[in-house]
């Protein structure tokens, strides 16, 4: 994991997840001020729209990015290396999940945080990084076993685009289906985290085991996707 | 090694039917051919990404391939590459390998991206020869090598298969392999592998094309 940590630091994978997330701050305000004409900007109105850029613009975004975790190894036939290394595919995907879970546990806190502190919000500095944390999680871990199974860069970067707004589509069409948007700006889980932020409900942590249930059940279908799909793996990077 | 039956496909293309070989121990087989003839995927199938029909028979040995499909990622630096064989792998062995390689030459601080292809290739053979492999197939190694790395890698080789009981087969189109590593030759036609094949015949084979029947 520390050599895979190196490789993401030196290939700049972590400066730009990093910066794109501050970036995403930058467009949560300047759509706050110029779209929704907000002259007064108070937290709930920075952290919603900063929120709603996260769970909308992330999906596009940070794709391209993620994805390029594991098309890279297999453009450049790095798996044989890997296996040498004691890697099998789920310990390969779980480390390329890890280097997710690692720089968007630094990019969640830093966004709290920068809009947190100056609010002096502070007690919603954890629950406000653990649903960031939970939105970059859950397409993180989609993006890298779309990758995973794909090879492809572009063929995967449109089939993720391409099921991101099915599942808006079908969620929009009943409750049951929610699920397929869990964090989208238009669904049930959205509007009880704005009640949150407005403080309209008092239990601030109200989401967290929904949202980490859903992430979990994510990565565990996942890592049996990692597993089903080793010989594919193997073929993808040879 | 030994291929019985083998026959393999690609698409619709038959690239070899019904192959029958066996590779001695202790000895560098080259393979030549011309391009598309199949040998890459030949490789390929020994590592299991392409699939085969017959048996590839490795008497309970793990071959191991280096071609342009086996790579380090280039964001390693020597140094890192380095920590996980002086962990990994048996340390005196290690050391003799990166001494026979001259290892100690390249800067270690420097990241793959950064080196010559000469260098990046020896640091690809001293990471997985470490492990002491016994078959080891070589997909045009040699390929794009200046003269003086060429050597510096073919007495490597030599040296390896002579002291370490291990079968080399060495897939290439560079003549000077058969020259400095004296072993077995083979061609690639028909859709076979004929074999018991002098060097210079080999070499009229590649160059002009010069058919063989078996």
């Amino acid at each position: 994991m520390k050599n895979e940590i190196k490789r993401s630091v030196r290939n700049n994978f972590f400066l730009f997840y990093l910066g794109i997330g501050l970036l995403f701050i930058l467009l949560g305000y300047i759509l706050l001020i110029t779209i929704d004409k907000v002259s007064n900007v108070t937290f709930s109105d920075l952290s919603l729209s900063v929120y709603t850029v996260f769970s909308q613009f992330g999906p596009m975004i940070y794709t391209a990015l993620i994805i390029t975790l594991i098309s890279s190894d297999y453009k450049d036939k790095n798996i044989v290396f890997y296996k040498e290394t004691g890697n099998n595919s789920v310990k390969y995907f779980l480390k390329k999940v890890g280097i997710v879970l690692l720089i968007s546990i630094i990019t969640s806190f830093l966004v709290s945080s920068i809009i947190c502190i100056p609010y002096n919000e502070l007690e919603m500095l954890l629950p406000y990084f653990l649903k960031l944390e939970a939105v970059l999680l859950s397409f993180g871990i989609l993006n890298l076993i779309i990758i995973f199974i794909f090879k492809k860069f572009t063929k995967s970067f449109f089939i993720n685009l391409f099921l991101w707004i099915i599942g808006i589509v079908l969620a929009g069409t009943s409750d049951k289906l929610s699920f397929l948007a869990h964090f989208d700006a238009s669904m049930k889980n959205y509007e009880i985290f704005e009640k949150i932020v407005d403080k309209k409900i008092l239990n601030p942590y109200t989401l967290v085991l929904e949202d980490y249930l859903f992430v979990f059940i994510i990565l565990v279908i996942s890592v049996i996707i990692s597993y089903i799909f080793r010989k594919r793996w193997w073929k993808n990077g040879i | 090694m030994e291929l019985r039956n083998y026959s393999l496909k690609f698409n619709e293309n038959i690239l070899f039917e019904n192959v029958n070989i066996a590779f001695k121990q202790n000895t560098i087989h080259h393979i030549l051919g011309k391009n598309g003839s199949g040998k890459s995927s030949f490789a390929k199938s020994i590592l299991g990404a392409v699939d085969y029909k017959g048996i590839i028979d490795f008497g309970n040995i793990e071959p191991l391939v280096i071609g342009s499909y086996t790579n380090i990622p280039l964001e390693y630096k020597v140094k890192d590459i380095l920590n996980i064989l002086e962990k990994k792998y048996d340390i005196e062995l290690y050391k003799k390998f990166k001494i026979s390689l001259d290892i100690d030459s390249i800067p270690s601080n420097n990241k793959l991206e950064n080196l010559s292809d000469g260098q990046k290739q020896k640091i690809k053979l001293l990471f997985f020869i470490s492990n002491n492999p016994k078959i080891i197939i070589l997909d045009e190694f040699t390929a794009a090598l200046d003269k003086k790395t060429s050597i510096e890698i073919y007495k490597f080789l030599n040296d390896y298969v002579k002291n370490f009981a291990s079968t080399i087969i060495n897939i290439t189109h560079n003549l000077s392999d058969l020259k400095y590593m004296p072993g077995m030759y083979y061609v690639v036609e028909g859709h076979k592998i004929l074999g018991n094949i002098d060097m210079n015949d080999a070499i009229d084979f590649y160059i002009n094309g010069v058919n063989y029947e078996e």
